[in-house]
């Protein structure tokens, strides 16, 4: 068949693998124009002798049971070009002789394949689920952000994939310029800067978790050691009752998980009664008799004696005669008196000390990626910028349908510097990356490339272009076209390139400096390393390096990876103060030792005073509060982290400095 | 051909990103979040003190006693007895002592232990009873009585005297 023949077949949807049988002419092709876009599927616009029935009366396109279904080939000498695709509307022009017919070549699943697509890109680092809100992962668009890739059309087989932007999977078409084939047509030639390149990309990132931990932390000893008064082991002027019961608050996010307190000392009192006699008969049978009692309640504790009320002081004393015969003389004496004691009570305790933490914490992430290109601005500050600072995480810790956090560990003090928290930081790289590199196409060039060429032509290869007016250039093919013009029977082929304007070359790794010990006894997976740059292994152009972050949080210093000791968690440590001293001079009442003139009314104002005075006087000043500051279990904590990053290496498609 | 599909180049929505962490208030006041342990080991304990005594003295009196009223001459030294120089003495040989008033049993002639065991009792042993029923005790005190030597003469036996009388 002749080159430059087209055919067209209606087919059923079912006729997936175009044969020699669809090589046919179901409609007559005035024109056509078989055009891809890079990122669209191919399309075919067809102008056509209008259908008409056998009867020649005109019928309608889109009648039920016609077929919508369409194979177009066109032979390119060599090889055909194919194509497969759906009408896709009315037809324009319906009542002309005619026709334009619109074809697309878009599978009918898209939506599935581009979902089962985009469960095999979910990988680090160019997708992140932990900067991904939960309820827009299962987004296919979502998943190539972090790639320089974009979905791919067959326009054969319909079946979707994606093709990286900077260099296609499937080879390079070379137009060198020197062979009958490698020359492009003289006209149709053409270059264009489609914008400035993007010369920096500036990212600001949130990573989020919250720091979760339960434990105890055992107190005893750091109040025993600390408290300024003790006897052997036991805690001055407090109660047993004092101390904090289990349950009870000790700040953010702490309260006793065990405690134990016991009195030393016993005040209780006992009464002890006495009483005894001793008469002597005389020899001359006088007698003399001699009776006595006392009583008295006693505290089992020490006492500080205060002040005493005498509340009895009577004697009497009686001497004569007995009118019945003899003489008697007696004499008696009564004494009672109240002390009021202080006493003052230790206690033996302990005190563990549980803690709940959930403190938020952020890692601050920040970096920028400079792209290693050539300027086409002459003051290269007038380049654009980039800066992309709405990065953020979903909580770290937060276990989304069942699967572990991405923190892994709750307790972790920072994120960004474990193994995953790097691969979120190479993800930030892959997004930068990704506008770098896209926007370093900068220069695109068409060119109209011979018929027999065209069967070469995917979206998913470069091209490689030699030609004396542009010299040499390289680059993605973008978009190519096809169209016959019926009107003069020309083919017109156009292919269009992107070419990136880096310079080249790849990011270096190094080793860095080691910061515990030489790297013959242990190496990067023990040690940290100062400036140490690795690549990105994902990146296989080797295109940027970037320096892993050392953890250093900017917290509190707990580490709930640890057992933890008072020490650590002591934000302030333990004062211990007591009231205030009575004044000097201060006399508490009493009545002295003459209760005789004292009314049983006056006695218990006396008794009053003195508690009043004991109460507001003595007992203040034994007075307890201790107080420290644990270090807060609700606290929020962020930390900055600058990440250093190599400059992205980017590929020399096209040299703009080209001498 | 534009137009005819929805451009699927990868557009990254605004909204794809998590909502911003929830802001907890910052925590700049020093004076909160203390442990404070409050008490007071001081307690008020009364205590008590009494004592009494007394003693007492009581003497008994003698309310009468039997004598015998006795001359006692000068013995020379060659034993010899000398009439003309004399002394008159009342050897007394049973006293009669009151003491203060005393619940006793009296005497019923049954329980009570004599004095002067074998020498029975006496119509002088009975000890009264005051109106109140109570027996004053009354102590019986005898001694041994005198003997008549060559310089000793028992004028007259057993003359009772009262203690106003003496």
């Amino acid at each position: 068949m002749p080159a430059g023949l087209p055919y067209f077949a209606w087919v059923d949807a079912s006729e997936t693998t175009f044969g020699a049988e669809h090589m046919r002419w179901d409609e007559a092709v005035f024109s056509f124009t078989l055009s891809q876009e890079e990122g669209d599927p191919a399309s075919l616009t067809a102008v056509v002798r209008r259908p008409r029935n056998e009867a020649g009366g005109a019928i309608g396109l889109l009648g039920p049971g016609r077929k919508i279904w369409a194979w177009f080939a066109l032979d390119c000498g060599p090889a055909l070009i194919k194509f497969r695709g759906r009408l896709v509307g009315i037809p324009t022009s319906i009542f002309e002789e005619l026709v334009t017919l619109e074809f697309v070549a878009r599978p009918f699943d898209v939506v599935a394949q581009k979902e089962a697509l985009a469960d095999t890109l979910r990988v680090l680092p160019f997708y992140d689920e932990a900067v991904i809100d939960k309820e827009r992962r299962d987004d296919p668009e979502v998943v190539l952000e972090g790639y320089t890739k974009i979905w791919f059309y067959d326009p054969v087989t319909h079946v979707l994939s994606v093709s990286d932007e900077i260099t296609g999977e499937d080879g390079t078409v070379s137009f060198d310029g020197g062979s009958e084939d490698g020359k492009v047509l003289w006209d149709g030639l053409g270059l264009t800067l489609t914008s400035g390149p993007l010369s920096r990309v500036d990212i600001n990132a949130e990573f989020t978790w919250t720091q979760q931990a339960r434990g105890t932390v055992d107190l005893t000893d750091y109040l025993l050691s600390h408290w300024p008064d003790k006897q052997e082991g036991a805690i001055y002027s407090l109660n047993a009752a004092d101390w904090p019961k289990h349950g009870t608050g000790l700040g953010d996010g702490w309260e006793v998980a065990e405690s134990t307190a016991q009195d030393v000392l016993d005040f209780s009192t006992h009464s002890e009664s006495k009483s005894g006699s001793l008469t002597f008969e005389e020899q001359d049978g006088g007698t003399s008799t001699t009776q006595w009692s006392s009583s008295s309640t006693r505290c089992r504790g020490p006492l500080t004696m205060g002040p005493h009320i005498v509340t009895n002081n009577t004697y009497s004393i009686t001497f004569g005669g007995n009118p019945d015969g003899g003489s008697n003389a007696s004499v008696s004496r009564s004494f009672s008196e109240t002390f009021t004691g202080i006493g003052v009570q230790f206690i033996k305790a302990t005190l563990v000390a549980g803690y709940s933490a959930e403190r938020q914490c952020t890692e601050r992430v920040s970096l920028t990626l400079l792209a290693d290109v050539q300027p086409i601005l002459t003051d290269p500050e007038d380049g654009e910028a980039l800066r992309i600072d709405d990065i953020r995480s979903i909580n770290l810790s937060e276990v989304i349908d069942g699967a572990p956090p991405i923190i892994d560990d709750p307790r972790r003090r920072s994120y960004i510097a474990t193994e995953r928290g790097n691969r979120s930081v190479e993800h930030l790289i892959a997004l930068a990356r990704a506008h770098l590199m896209k926007r370093a196409r900068v220069v695109e060039i068409a060119f109209a490339p011979k018929l027999a060429r065209m069967p070469e032509i995917t979206l998913r290869k470069n091209a490689f272009l030699a030609e004396p007016r542009v010299g040499e250039a390289a680059g993605k093919i973008v978009g190519y076209s096809i169209a016959l013009d019926g009107s003069d029977g020309r083919v017109n082929c156009e292919v269009r390139i992107g070419c990136t304007i880096g310079r080249g070359g790849v990011a270096t790794a190094t080793t860095g400096t080691p910061a515990y010990c030489s790297t013959d006894y242990v190496g990067f997976d023990y040690q940290r390393f100062v400036e140490r740059t690795v690549l990105v292994d994902a990146f296989e152009d080797s295109s940027v390096g970037y320096q892993p972050p050392d953890a250093s949080p900017n917290d509190d210093g707990i580490d709930f990876l640890s057992a933890l000791r008072a020490e650590d968690v002591i934000e302030v440590g333990l004062v211990v103060e007591h009231g205030p001293e009575p004044e000097e001079g201060e006399v508490p009442p009493a009545n002295g030792t003459d209760a005789s003139s004292t009314s049983d009314d006056e006695m218990q104002n006396i008794f009053d005073a003195q508690n009043a005075w004991i109460q507001q006087t003595i007992i203040p000043q034994y007075e307890t509060r201790a107080k420290f500051k644990l270090k807060s279990m609700t606290r929020e904590f962020s930390t900055d982290y600058e990440i250093q990053v190599t400059d992205l290496k980017v590929p020399t498609g096209y040299d703009l400095e080209a001498e | 051909m534009r137009g005819f599909e929805v451009v699927v180049r990868p557009v990254v929505f605004p909204n794809i990103r998590p909502a911003p962490a929830r802001s907890l208030p910052p925590q700049d006041d020093p004076d909160k979040g203390f442990a404070v342990i409050r008490g007071n080991g001081a307690k008020q304990v009364s205590v008590t003190n009494s004592w009494s005594s007394s003693a007492s003295n009581s003497q008994r009196e003698e309310t009468q006693r039997r004598v015998d009223e006795t001359r006692v001459y000068q013995e020379n030294e060659d034993g010899s007895v000398n009439k003309s120089n004399y002394v008159d003495i009342e050897v007394a040989n049973k006293m009669w002592m009151k003491g203060p008033p005393k619940d006793t049993a009296g005497f019923n002639g049954d329980d009570v232990v004599p004095t002067d065991p074998g020498r029975g009792y006496t119509g002088d042993d009975i000890v009264p009873k005051g109106k109140d029923g109570k027996a004053n005790e009354v102590q019986i005190d005898y001694y041994t009585p005198v003997k008549e030597k060559k310089n000793i003469e028992i004028k007259k036996k057993n003359v009772i005297k009262k203690a106003k009388e003496s």
